[in-house]
């Protein structure tokens, strides 16, 4: 059996536990819980012949008060950073994590979500922002945890990355 | 100059003595022919031959076996005392040289281990009866107490299964989870759980436990480099961390452990780390070299009952007593029954009447034959004296006459019917009788008696005949008896009707007692006279006053005239009579009465 872990990365109210909870469970609510610390939760997926158990660490999002803690990500065989589409400076915070967290545990397979792509109309994110980190290979996937779209995909992307 | 590497077949690889003289032969003629050969021999020929000595020690096997052999022991020594690589590199061959050796002669094997088998299997037996009555204990402890009801109600309101209440609250300690899980990743490398609890997953759990650690570590850093030890929640449950260079152990323990518990979680934990250091250092999300791993982390779910929980149930007690009772009546029942069965046997034999020939038991049941008197009752009717139910006991008696003086009497006694004035004794084969009957039992038993089984002479010489005695004494009541008679006349006086029925009677129970017993009698009723007048006179008158009397009995009594007589006494019968026997009382014109046994005595009154 193989296990792989894989750390949430974000600003705050991005939707990352969304994003867990509809990729893990099936669901979506509209009820906004911060998440304080860490969350995990686990779902099996399959890629090629092999069964992976993927260990999702949902961390607190990032912001002016509380910092994410680095030693979460030791061990991380993944990251997945998520965007808010609807707030552009979510965008710096996920670059700025994405350098920490490179810094702490190194390069390791990533992928970008932007999140909301149900509220698409209202993104202000400016697609060129992501041409640095698509140059160095980084997979970017516009996501709805609330629709579910690209959700299980961007986790299978990734997976694939992880198991190589 | 490259050296020149030896080729196949060479002679300097050649490890005989005859290859070895072909070198150097060779070398000669190399010498011969080259002066450079020569120089080489002269500097290094001695050198040349070591290698060759040395190449022939290499090559011989037996000769390396040798060798090796003296420096193995040492080696081994040596490499123990550094580290672990030994053991480890021996392991296999050994556990497959076992496997080899079992598989060619298991007896060895068997042999080499009877030594430790009997008290490794006496221990662990001893192990699971001891857990066994713990368990018994501790259900009879908790089952019908107030505790036991108390616990009752919180596992049905719990929803858990009672055991698990009472283990909870029994337990000291109990290791309930154990996780074996990764230091750089916080995955688990293997999990294991108790039986009695419902784990969470446990993927889900490690990271947890990992991500509390990485907490802890960012939030609270020391100046050591700590680790964190303990997580405890509340005063029951307690998660214990041990933590090695790549993994870490978290065993989750209800109840309080003891100190050394930490200890055998380092050691558990240090043996991981040796044996799968590599892989845990290599490790990239494969857990399946782990999975062998789950036999070892089970042996640390353990757990200890409270010394009180130990406490011997009085219920225990009770059953242990009662069950000793039930067996000490098991035992004692058999030993008691032949116990009785004895004595009731010895008791048969001493009793009168019977005779014990044998005596046992047959297909598992009892058994006794011999002789017995029809006069003795079966002992199997006597329940008093009879330990056993009638049904369990087969009896074969043949019957026999005791000559016991008991059972004789007995025999006497049914056969003889005698009455009860009558009493018997038993002596030397002698019947005697003692008392009063009746003429016609006396004769009876005098018939009887000496055919009587035991009886061989009898003796009466005490037993009174009450026809003789009343025969006697009617006599003696007759002879008491005078009827008056007027001057000269033969007729007796008026007024005597009484007196003269009692003669009547008299006389009549005589003749009747006399025909009874068989005793002749003759009745001499005697008439007197006064001295007045001739002899001749009185003579006639005495005699007819005695007939008339008689006659007078015959007519009106009824009495028959057979050994009967008539007697008239004159003065010469007087003058004739001896003095003693004369009749002096009263008047002298009478009649009386005598009665006589035999003819003598006739004949004398007469």
């Amino acid at each position: 059996m193989m296990k792989k872990k894989i750390c949430m990365l974000g600003a705050f109210a991005v939707g990352k536990t969304s994003l867990v909870r509809r990729f893990v469970h099936t669901i979506f609510s509209d009820v906004y819980e911060t998440t304080v610390g860490v969350n995990i939760e686990k779902k099996v997926v399959v890629v090629g012949e092999e069964v992976v158990d993927l260990i999702i660490w949902d961390l607190h999002g990032e912001d002016d008060f509380q910092t994410v803690r680095m030693s979460y990500l030791r061990g991380a065989s993944g990251c997945i950073y998520v965007v808010d589409g609807t707030r552009k400076t979510t965008f710096d915070v996920a670059a700025g994590l994405h350098e920490k967290a490179c810094s702490a545990i190194g390069h390791i397979p990533a992928v970008f979500l932007i999140n909301k792509s149900d509220l698409s109309e209202s993104w202000e994110m400016n697609p060129d922002k992501f041409d640095p980190f698509k140059k160095i290979g980084y997979a970017f996937f516009e996501t709805s945890a609330k629709t579910g779209a690209n959700v299980e995909e961007a986790f299978q992307h990734l997976a694939r990355l992880m198991v190589g | 100059m490259k050296p020149e590497q030896p080729r196949k077949n060479s002679p300097v690889w050649s490890s005989n003595t005859r290859e070895k003289d072909a070198l150097l032969e060779l070398s000669n003629r190399d010498i011969r022919n080259d002066p450079y050969a020569e120089l080489r021999n002269l500097i290094t020929g001695p050198e040349q031959l070591k290698l060759v000595e040395i190449q022939k020690r290499l090559d011989d096997p037996i000769q390396r076996a040798e060798e090796i052999s003296s420096v193995l022991p040492d080696a081994f020594l040596m490499g123990m005392g550094r580290d672990q690589r030994i053991a480890e590199a021996l392991g296999p061959a050994m556990d497959s040289a076992l496997k080899t050796s079992v598989r060619k002669n298991p007896k060895a094997l068997v042999d080499a281990i009877y030594p430790i088998l009997g008290p490794g299997i006496r221990k662990a037996v001893a192990a699971v009866l001891s857990g066994m009555i713990q368990s018994l204990n501790r259900t009879l402890d908790t089952a019908f107490s107030l505790r036991g009801i108390k616990w009752r109600l919180e596992a049905l309101k719990s929803h858990r299964p009672f055991a698990e209440v009472v283990l909870l609250h029994t337990l000291e300690y109990q290791v309930e989870e154990i996780f074996l899980i990764h230091q750089g990743t916080g995955l688990v490398l293997q999990h294991v759980s108790s039986p009695s609890i419902a784990p969470k997953d446990p993927d889900l759990v490690s990271g947890m436990l990992s991500a509390i650690q990485n907490f802890v570590i960012d939030s609270f850093p020391t100046e050591t480099d700590t680790s964190l030890e303990t997580l405890r929640m509340g005063e029951n449950l307690s998660v214990m961390i041990e933590q090695s260079p790549h993994a870490f152990l978290a065993a989750v323990i209800r109840g309080r452990p003891p100190v050394e518990k930490r200890e055998t979680f380092r050691k558990m934990l240090e043996e991981i780390e040796f044996k799968f250091g590599t892989a845990l250092e290599t490790f990239q999300g494969d857990t399946a070299p782990f999975a062998i791993l789950k036999s070892r982390l089970e042996e640390g779910l353990d757990y200890r009952v409270r010394s009180d929980a130990g406490r011997t149930s009085p219920l225990l007690w009770i059953l242990c007593i009662l069950a000793l009772l039930s067996l000490g009546y098991l035992v004692y029942q058999p030993i008691h029954k032949n116990r009785l069965w004895n004595e009731f046997v010895q008791n048969l034999k001493s009793q009168p009447g019977i005779i014990v020939t044998d005596y046992g038991r047959d297909d598992g049941e009892y058994f006794i034959s011999g002789l017995k008197d029809p006069l003795v009752s079966a002992p199997e009717e006597a329940r008093e004296s009879f330990p056993f139910q009638a049904s369990n006991i087969e009896t074969r008696w043949i019957p026999f006459d005791s000559q016991e003086p008991a059972l004789v009497l007995k025999r006497v006694e049914t056969l003889l019917q005698p009455p009860e004035t009558v009493h018997f004794s038993f002596s030397d084969s002698c019947l005697t009788a003692d008392g009063s009957a009746t003429h016609d039992w006396i004769s009876f038993f005098k018939r009887k008696a000496e055919t009587i089984a035991g009886v061989k002479s009898t003796n009466t010489e005490r037993l009174i005949d009450e026809d003789v005695e009343a025969l006697y004494n009617a006599a003696g009541r007759l002879s008491a008896i005078t009827i008056a008679f007027p001057k000269e006349s033969p007729m007796p006086s008026g007024g005597q009707e009484e007196i003269l029925n009692q003669v009547g009677a008299a006389i009549g129970n005589i003749q009747k007692l006399s025909r009874k017993t068989g005793i002749d009698t003759q009745i001499v009723l005697t008439g007197h006279t006064d001295p007045e007048g001739t002899e001749a006179y009185n003579r006639r008158l005495s005699k007819d006053r005695a007939d008339s009397i008689l006659a007078y009995l015959i007519e009106r009594k009824g009495i028959t005239p057979g050994g009967i007589t008539t007697l008239g006494i004159t003065s010469e019968t007087i003058a004739a009579t001896p003095l003693e026997k004369l009749d002096t009382t009263g008047s002298k014109r009478k009649v009386t009465f005598k009665v006589l046994y035999d003819m003598a005595e006739m004949e004398l009154d007469r």
